[in-house]
């Protein structure tokens, strides 16, 4: 559905974004990750035919982007991070009329406004104007408009900023909703939301490609240290000691409390410590109150990635094989769409 | 065809906002005025001839406030995005702004049609050949002016900023090329080039006046219409900069 090869974006000297290569497959759901400035929108202005990168090139449905660009804006429906929308006409009005210009032929028409009118949410208001409506219909409009010609790619940019947790909530299910009928592109910064939404997520950082796998792949499938909490009572130094000495484990920290004491011990990918720490503790005569391993989050990973600002933007994680590749451009699964 | 579904949305705009109801008043307040005046002090015909030229230089302060949200505010409030993303060509899109502007201009213009009549009802006999003539080079400066106007609105985010630009530019074509012209003395003289009428040849109040005396000159028909298509391709040249910016 896409392809993406080597795209290149800059703007007055500034690199937006530096050589990112991905395919996506119909019927994915991509999370786009990134901080502010990272190039996710310009990347989602570009498959959205908005302008043309600076070298690479981008396809959407086998459409080039730049030399056939009216047929991919046929076939994307696009939301942009501010959501603009004619403020002075009626949800209705607008849907009417975007439909007209994105071609729904005159016999469908009104069913098609219907539907993205009812798939959105956006009964109640459909008589009102769009610069009366709140933050969250608004959204909901700006997606109504985006689906309203059944596009086969849907890019939203942002899509629930701004919004409250109960508007969130309602967007986040209408996108899981849609994305069972297109391919959806979708970028945020809110990180539990893709988790939950994605099925695969491309972590882009300073215009590069830095990530990319399912979201269980990511946070659980880099081969990088294991991390492991235990909380005892009565160990101090002697367990610290013991704890360092045991086998696999690569280095202790020692939490310390007042009466209990915690310990947080990394040992390498492959060792699980965590039924010594049991023994140990009971064969001391320590309380055990808590014993667990440390996943890594989204969010951990997310701010390992992005925090390297000073470093330069070489910072390259290379998830499991599972996932399709990251950069440098190795062929990712799936046949192009 | 979506150059259809885009002026329409384009004329329909105008009536969406207060602004346009303002215009349109303040418009026929002084086309009315001003008619009132010269039929008090001139001769039925004649008073028909000296509107036209007024009409000229009032379209002068009206189209800029017309054409200045064109672009402008599509540009500010973000949905040019929306707008260039969707399956429109650029220059559909800049046609349907400039037809969307200038049907709006011609309805605002056409109460000022009564004035004929009214002409008529005081015991004048109106030359129909001559308003006709009149009307068609209002009608073609009018179109010049609006595709100036949306040609400017491209520039800016600024709604003030694109009316102030466009009645600059206007007043210069209107009315100080007209002084230049005038006095000749002030121009560079050269044996080559004929500065007074070059200057005059640009000039829109010099190449209304024949449509004034009932004359459709083809060369004057034909210099609108150029500046028309200039200021459209100058439109469609500053959409697609955003391609390469």
């Amino acid at each position: 559905m896409i392809e993406v090869d080597s795209l290149v974006k800059r703007y007055a000297g500034v690199t937006a974004v530096d050589g990112i290569s991905f395919k996506v497959d119909k019927g994915e759901i991509i999370g786009f990750l990134g901080k502010n400035g990272a190039g996710k929108s310009t990347t989602m202005k570009i498959l959205s035919s908005f302008f043309p990168p600076t070298s690479g090139s981008a396809r959407v449905a086998g459409f080039d982007c730049v030399t056939e660009s009216m047929e991919v804006r046929r076939r994307v429906g696009y939301m942009p991070e501010r959501v603009p929308i004619y403020e002075d006409m009626r949800v209705e009005e607008y849907l009417r009329y975007r439909a007209k210009l994105k071609g729904v032929a005159w016999r469908g028409r009104e069913r098609a406004v219907n539907e993205a009118i009812l798939a959105a949410g956006l009964k109640e208001v459909r008589r009102k104007l769009v610069g009366s409506l709140s933050k969250g219909y608004r959204q909901r409009a700006g997606l109504a408009d985006a689906i309203v010609h059944k596009p086969e790619l849907l890019i939203l940019d942002e899509p629930t900023a701004g919004l409250d947790p109960g508007q969130i909530r309602q967007v986040r299910d209408l996108i899981k909703q849609l994305g069972t009928q297109t391919t959806l592109l979708l970028s945020t910064h809110i990180l539990s939301e893709v988790e939950l939404t994605a099925s695969r997520i491309l972590l882009i950082h300073r215009g590069r490609l830095v990530a990319s796998g399912s979201p269980g792949s990511l946070v659980g499938g880099s081969r990088s240290n294991r991390r492991f909490l235990i909380e005892i009572r009565g160990g101090g130094v002697l367990a610290e000691a013991m704890f360092r000495g045991m086998p696999g484990v690569l280095k202790v920290d020692w939490i310390q409390g007042e009466e209990w004491q915690g310990y947080r011990l990394e040992t390498g990918y492959e060792t699980d410590p965590r039924v010594d720490l049991a023994h140990f503790a009971h064969d001391n005569g320590w309380d055990l109150r808590e014993l667990r391993e440390e996943r890594e989050t989204l969010e951990d990973l997310f701010v390992r990635i992005t925090k390297t600002d000073e470093a330069g933007p070489q910072v390259t994680v290379t998830p499991e094989p599972a996932a399709p590749a990251a950069e440098p451009p190795a062929a990712p699964a799936g046949d192009p769409a | 065809m979506n150059f259809f579904v885009q002026a329409r949305r384009e004329f329909t705009a105008f009536f969406y906002s207060p602004m346009a109801y303002i215009i349109a008043t303040f418009y026929l307040l002084f086309t009315g005025f001003t008619f009132w005046i010269l039929l008090k002090n001139e001769a039925n015909a004649n008073a028909m001839r000296s509107l036209l030229s007024f009409l000229g230089f009032i379209h002068v302060i009206f189209i800029p406030m017309v054409t200045m949200r064109l672009l402008a505010e599509e540009r500010k409030s973000g949905t040019l995005e929306m707008l260039v993303t969707a399956p429109i060509s650029d220059v559909e899109i800049a046609l349907a702004k400039f037809f969307g502007a200038l049907s709006f201009t011609v309805l605002m213009m056409a109460p000022t049609l009564l004035y004929t009549w009214a002409v008529h009802k005081v015991g004048g006999h109106p030359d129909h050949g001559l308003t006709g003539a009149s009307y068609t080079g209002l009608l073609l400066i009018s179109a010049a002016y609006v595709s100036i106007g949306l040609f400017i609105s491209s520039l800016t985010a600024n709604q003030i900023v694109a009316a102030i630009l466009t009645f600059v530019v206007l007043f210069t074509f209107y009315f100080l090329l007209g002084f230049v012209a005038g006095s000749a003395a002030a121009l560079p003289f050269n044996e080559k080039v004929d500065w007074p009428a070059v200057v005059n040849y640009v000039h829109f109040g010099s190449r209304l006046q024949a449509f004034g005396k009932g004359i459709v000159d083809t060369r004057d028909v034909v210099y609108f219409l150029s500046v028309v298509a200039l200021g459209l391709f100058l439109t469609v040249k500053s959409l697609e900069s955003r391609r390469w910016r």
